[in-house]
């Protein structure tokens, strides 16, 4: 029994291999880049930029700085804003709200009532404080949960492709 | 049966056998060509084709680990979902993969994964579960109060708690892992949050959502030694946006080490098995059927409604440690998107022999249980309602008359949650009313504990202050007031809690908080006379409840700190101190003696035999006190993507104050003593004896004018020689685990689990029990033959520790066991 205890400790102490470098950040800064083009924010809230903000996830904001880079939200530019803190928010047409920072959901929605922002976390189960779009992992594949009424809540309009390829939560 | 698991283990040989990489191929090229396009070309892609390619190349495994060990979300610390790293309590949640990976065959079992549980097996599959301890207080007394009255156990929020007696009946839960989504425990008095008997924390058992990614039939069998069988399968279907069903069964068996059941002394036995001295020990059921104590029959049948009790009666299948069956109904219903109702409906069959929570001569019982329950949740907007009921018929002690009760509870309540921003307020009310029978169970009034309907009900309201005054800090502030029908009183509690978050990856929080138990039907009703008819005195006991009984209190602090110095670590810290009071039990608060044989002092001139004739036991508060200091750590270590490492560990020490040293008998003895002292009695009993001789002596009345015993004093005093400061050892001052994820290919998994505890002492009723510490090694390989099938082989305690973990229970070998988990 003990050699056994021995050998299957042998083999998970043997088991440090490499791992290759997750693609998630950037997978999700094109998500929120294909989001610009299937959410249309009112007359009044357009500029000649789209501005995003990211609160609480650097990795996210320097992904989407290349997008910003070779990329127009229709023929806006985009622009990258970091915040620190959900006071530091302002102008804005998207939030990005990184997972570390999921605890001020609330604040942030509340803050936002009623304004025209899509406001995206990146935990599942946030819509219902107040995320418009979160993302989430299921069986390994990235995916989005997706709340309509929020949405609308915020005066956007939001593709019927967008709803449909998200999970759909109330 | 060994058939089965060579089987199995063949089969998983086979597919461990097959060549993994052939699949991978193909995927694999398709991969690198997404990974290796521009930040322009992926950014060209629309929705459909970038979710396209993201399928294709995946979430990282380790991000995933990341997402699933690290990351998880809690709902019981605060009443809304959160992120656990920010959750201001002492908090664990266990997901339905870890406990499938664990090889845990009970949910019991899979508590063992979890910090500061302390988990003992009492028989095959039957376990005692204390959050932190405080175990076996009061000590000295019967079984029953080693049940965890302490902790509440929920399903969804609904509170699947005993109140007859209190304390959980853990196979009495209708659900099982194909349920379950996950299991949250959160540390520490919470009843501000979820009511009373929350003292040292709760256990929350969440069912899993149906969605569209809900395999249609899921579940998992396994079957290994001891004629363990255990199963589950789940049918779910996500029928319109609108409507979503499910279906549910589970079934569980398992055998005891051994069919025979131990009797052991209660002080002052005599045994004897056809006319010889025997000494304690274990018997069969035939042997304890002959056997006497002194000149009485140990076990002697008696008729109750034309049925005999007797010992087959008490254990019908004393070789069975358990049997269960459960079956759900769930059925969600979304008639807008800001409305969902949510139904779920069950039955559970229920049999288990453990330990026993009455006082006959062996510390066994065999509980049967039958019970129903539906529970709808409904929520709009930020309004929450919950209704529930759960009835049926639980006997405690089969085959003891008194112990059989059909019980009906119903819970009802509302909670709205008012976000404003940086303040969220969640005021809510609450209803809950627990009915207990057991009239219909007995042959005649006063053969019961209860001997009639009688019923608790609480009346509560609540309120929950979250303020973020900036992004860091927290303070919460949760206060409950419950109105008792019995005692006639109201009990608050609450929890003030303040987190401060120094950066995203460091947190530290100060917990203060209070709970209470509930009361429960014996201890405030019981109205029971137990005519002794196996042990030679006294001639009957008296058990009566009080109404106006004060009830048990928590009150802790509680430090924490939460870290991840990085992205594959998260440590866990808390230490903490907790004083108990309020503490009960049936107590004997008065004994008179008898001189039992004045015939033969009168005419044989024997010397008197003075013995207890009737002791009468209420329900009695004491003044002891526990005062516990702790602590536990827990670190969640994804080494990388083949390897992840848990352990936690927790260290703790339970001091008493007015601990009073002695047992139910020796109490009895010194009420006796005590009455022996009352000289103005004993010399009156004296007289009496004396003219009952005169009379004798010039004829005035018989020999049969004599009676058969004669009063001779009482007392209801109790000692006073308590003691401060006692160590208290029913916890082990120890406790802890320690387990290794290994996946070397992606479709195997080697999950090696550890768990241990240092040595306790049990003190009981009849006797003080010292208990080894104990060191349990558990390994579950699985192997993922494709998307819908996975094979595995799982030992349990493999090598094979028989040491008992609980008082007089079983002494359980290792186990193994083979099967597979499916889901189409």
């Amino acid at each position: 029994m003990k050699k056994t205890i021995l050998l299957l400790c042998v083999l998970c102490l043997g088991a440090m291999m490499s791992e290759m470098k997750g693609q998630t950040a950037t997978f999700k800064a094109l998500f929120l880049y294909n989001f610009t083009k299937n959410i249309e924010w009112p007359a009044s809230a357009v500029g000649s930029e789209l501005v995003i903000t990211v609160l609480g996830d650097d990795e996210i904001s320097a992904e989407l700085e290349k997008i910003a880079k070779v990329k127009k939200a229709g023929n806006k530019s985009i622009k990258v804003v970091t915040a620190r803190s959900v006071k530091d928010i302002a102008d804005t047409h998207m939030v990005f709200l990184g997972s570390a920072k999921s605890s001020l959901m609330n604040t942030l929605s509340h803050e936002n009532e009623g304004k025209p922002v899509l406001l995206v976390a990146d935990k599942g189960g946030l819509c219902k404080q107040g995320a418009g779009i979160s993302f989430l992992t299921v069986g390994g594949k990235l995916r989005y949960e997706i709340c309509p009424s929020i949405i609308e809540s915020h005066n956007l309009k939001v593709t019927q492709k967008v709803l449909s390829l998200g999970m759909q939560v109330q | 049966m060994l058939r089965i698991k060579y089987i199995t283990v063949l089969l998983v040989s086979l597919f461990l056998g097959i060549n993994t990489m052939a699949q991978e191929g193909e995927k694999s090229l398709t991969k690198e060509k997404i990974l290796s396009m521009t930040t322009e070309e992926l950014s060209a892609l629309d929705l459909d084709d970038l979710m396209a390619a993201i399928d294709i190349v995946g979430v990282s495994s380790l991000e995933e680990l990341y997402e699933l060990l690290l990351n998880k979300d809690v709902t019981s610390a605060s009443k809304s979902e959160e992120s656990l790293f920010d959750s201001p309590l002492s908090t664990t949640v266990l997901s339905h993969e870890q406990i499938i990976a664990s090889g845990a065959t009970s949910i019991e079992e899979a508590l063992r994964l979890v910090p500061g549980v302390i988990v003992r097996e009492k028989t095959n599959g039957n376990y005692d579960v204390h959050i932190r301890g405080n175990d076996n207080l009061p000590a000295k007394n019967m079984l029953l109060y080693s049940e965890n009255m302490n902790t509440l156990v929920m399903i969804n929020g609904r509170p699947v708690f005993n109140y007859s007696h209190g304390g959980t009946l853990w196979e009495t839960l209708p659900v099982s892992f194909e349920d379950i989504d996950r299991i949250e425990v959160v540390r520490g008095p919470a009843s501000a949050l979820y009511g009373p008997n929350a003292l040292s924390g709760v256990i929350n058992i969440i069912t899993q959502n149906i969605t569209k990614e809900s395999p249609l039939v899921s579940g998992n069998v396994q079957a290994g030694t001891l004629n363990t069988y255990l199963g589950d399968v789940a049918f779910r279907k996500k029928i319109s946006d609108k409507f979503n069903i499910g279906l549910t069964g589970n079934f569980e068996t398992r055998d005891r080490e051994r069919e025979e059941l131990l009797i052991y002394d209660r002080g002052g036995a005599q045994y004897s098995l056809d006319g010889n001295p025997v000494d304690p020990g274990y018997f069969t059921r035939d042997e304890i059927n002959r056997m006497q104590n002194g000149t009485l029959p140990l076990w002697p049948p008696y008729d109750v409604k034309g049925e005999t009790y007797d010992i087959y009666k008490s254990f019908p299948d004393p070789d069975q440690a358990k049997e269960r069956m459960g079956v759900n109904a769930y059925l969600d219903f979304m008639p807008n998107e800001n409305t969902t109702i949510n139904l779920m409906a069950g039955h559970q069959q229920s049999q288990a022999v453990t330990s026993s929570m009455g006082d006959v001569p062996t510390p066994y019982t065999t509980k049967v249980a039958a019970t129903s329950y539906v529970d709808l949740r409904a929520n709009y907007k930020g309004l929450s309602l919950q209704a529930n009921y759960n009835g049926g018929t639980i006997d405690y002690m089969a085959g003891n008359e008194g112990f059989e009760l059909d019980n009906e509870q119903f819970n009802i309540q509302a909670e709205y949650d008012w976000n404003l921003g940086k303040v969220s307020i969640r005021p809510g009310v609450s209803y809950q009313s627990m009915s207990y029978d057991d009239s219909k169970h007995i042959a005649k009034v006063g053969n019961g504990y209860l001997n009639e309907e009688q019923t608790i009900n609480i009346f509560a309201g609540s309120a929950r202050f979250d303020y973020r005054p900036t992004d860091k800090l927290r303070l919460v502030a949760a206060l409950r007031a419950e109105q008792y029908n019995n005692p006639d009183d109201i009990y608050a509690s609450w929890q003030f809690v303040g987190s401060y978050k120094l950066n995203d990856n460091n947190i530290i929080r100060a917990v203060y908080s209070r709970a209470n138990q509930s009361s429960f039907l014996v201890n405030t009703y019981s109205n029971y006379t137990w005519n002794i008819v196996n042990m030679p005195y006294p001639r009957v006991m008296q058990f009566d409840g009080n109404k106006s009984h004060d009830l048990k209190t928590m009150d802790m602090i509680e430090l924490g700190y939460r870290t991840r110095p990085t992205k594959n670590l998260l440590i866990d810290f808390e230490a903490f101190y907790n004083v108990s009071e309020g503490f009960g039990a049936l107590m004997p608060v008065y004994t008179n003696l008898a001189i039992k044989n004045p015939l033969a002092i009168l005419t044989q001139g024997a010397q008197p035999l003075v013995l207890p004739d009737s002791v009468n036991i209420q329900y009695t508060n004491l003044d002891l006190k526990s005062k516990q200091l702790g602590a536990s750590i827990n670190i969640d270590w994804v080494i990388n993507a083949k390897l992840v490492a848990n352990a936690h560990f927790t260290v703790q020490q339970t001091k008493l104050d007015n601990y009073m040293p002695y047992n139910r008998n020796e109490l009895i003895g010194f009420l006796a003593a005590g009455a022996s002292a009352n000289t103005e009695q004993t010399d009156a009993a004296t007289l009496k004896l004396q003219q009952l001789g005169y009379g004798l002596a010039t004829g005035a009345i018989t020999p049969a004018d004599v009676p058969s015993q004669i009063f001779y004093a009482e007392s209801s005093t109790w000692p006073t020689d308590t003691k401060d400061d006692y160590e208290h050892k029913s916890t082990p001052s120890y406790f802890g685990g320690f387990s290794l994820t290994y996946r070397p290919i992606k479709k195997l998994e080697i999950f090696p689990q550890a768990y241990f505890y240092g040595e306790q002492t049990y003190e009981g009723q009849y006797s003080t029990e010292n208990i080894a510490g104990k060191f349990l090694l558990n390994t579950k390989v699985s192997y993922k033959a494709n998307d819908n099938l996975t094979f595995f082989v799982n030992g349990r305690n493999i090598l094979n520790m028989k040491d008992r973990e609980f008082a007089y229970m079983d002494e359980i070998p290792g186990m193994v066991l083979g099967g597979l988990n499916f889901k189409f």
